[in-house]
């Protein structure tokens, strides 16, 4: 029979025995999921990046020719081009594109001339957006807008 | 005993509080990250639009006309449409916008010192790196005496960034406090 000290002795260790392992499984799921929402963050903002690039590549695209066509189609072709992309282009969506006569209008909503309306190359605005959607529980799905002016080359 | 005791109860939570020394500067580190991406990203948005910009009063003479269709002389007015645009577009309201024109004569041989310059700007654009001394020195000589007249636009915009950046904040340092970006085009 054990004796009463070494009774005494042992029984808190034994108490004790898988405390840091229960630590460790409570605390160890977290910091992963920390590690993995930076690392979701940063997919995100890669993709936010691309799509910028995507943006201006397109405008200098459409620029050209004239303000009839559509963005969106331009946009996704300049993705589905670029087999790098990190981007989906069935998700990207071109939420507004307004078309402007003159500066004044662009800015305030002011008049632009007859000759302005009839003769001369719209600015285009067009605004995007982006559904990311992260595989992390704590960022969810995020998105992403973006927005770019366009001066037409051609009416 | 208790001596005993009291060591193995100190190791209770020792996990949670290693945790906490490892995860708080994991945390600091991809803040920063986001934070210097963030900025990054604004950088290249102000680019964009300064591109858009500088396009737009490069192509002035489309726009700016008097009664007998001769083209009107760039002017304050002309600046504030353009600042306005620059203002709806950014996320920030604290944006300043400098638009300088220089007109080089034609058959001058391009020669720096023959260059005119006017500049208009909206706000105190105090974060401006276009220098007129060091442009006239760039503009070398063609050799030619038949060059042609030619209008160049530089369109400045400067971002005031308040309460932004983190990195800033930690830092002390005035390096993410503005965005700055900068446009040469020929009028067209």
């Amino acid at each position: 029979m054990m004796p009463r000290k070494t009774r005494l002795l042992k029984s808190p260790l034994k108490q004790q025995r898988g405390a840091v392992t229960i630590e460790a499984a409570i605390v160890f799921p977290i910091f992963i999921l920390m590690i993995f929402s930076g690392i979701e963050l940063s997919r995100g903002l890669l993709i936010r990046a691309s799509l910028n690039n995507s943006l201006a590549e397109a405008a200098r695209a459409i620029k050209l020719d004239s303000p009839t066509g559509s963005y969106q189609a331009v946009l996704r072709n300049m993705i589905d081009k670029n087999p790098s992309s990190l981007i989906d282009s069935a998700l990207v969506k071109v939420t507004d594109s307004e078309l402007f006569y003159c500066p004044a209008q662009l800015a305030t909503g002011g008049n632009c001339t007859t000759k302005q309306r009839q003769e001369i190359p719209p600015i285009g605005r067009f605004k995007v957006n982006y559904d990311f959607t992260s595989f992390s529980p704590i960022l969810g799905t995020l998105t992403f807008n973006s927005s770019i002016i366009v001066k037409y080359e051609q009416k | 005993m208790n001596r005993n005791n009291s060591l193995i109860a100190h190791q209770r939570g020792a996990v949670s509080i290693e945790m906490i020394f490892v995860v708080l500067p994991l945390l600091l580190v991809i803040l920063l990250s986001v934070d210097v991406t963030r900025y990054i990203q604004s950088k290249d948005q102000l680019d964009r639009l300064g591109y858009s910009l500088s396009t737009i009063i490069s192509q002035r003479s489309q726009y700016y006309l008097d009664n007998k269709d001769q083209q009107l002389p760039l002017t304050q007015q002309q600046v504030s449409q353009l600042t306005t645009i620059a203002r709806n577009e950014l996320p920030q309201t604290d944006v300043k916008l400098m638009v300088h024109q220089i007109s080089l004569e034609a058959g001058k041989n391009y020669r720096g010192n023959q260059a005119t310059f006017t500049s208009i700007s909206l706000g105190d654009i105090s974060c401006q790196t276009f220098n007129r001394d060091q442009f006239k020195n760039q503009l070398t000589a063609s050799g030619s005496d038949n060059d042609p007249a030619i209008l160049l636009f530089v369109v400045e915009v400067c971002v005031k960034l308040t309460n932004y950046s983190l990195f800033a904040k930690l830092s002390d340092s005035n390096d993410f406090s503005s965005l700055y970006s900068r446009h040469v085009t020929v009028a067209r």
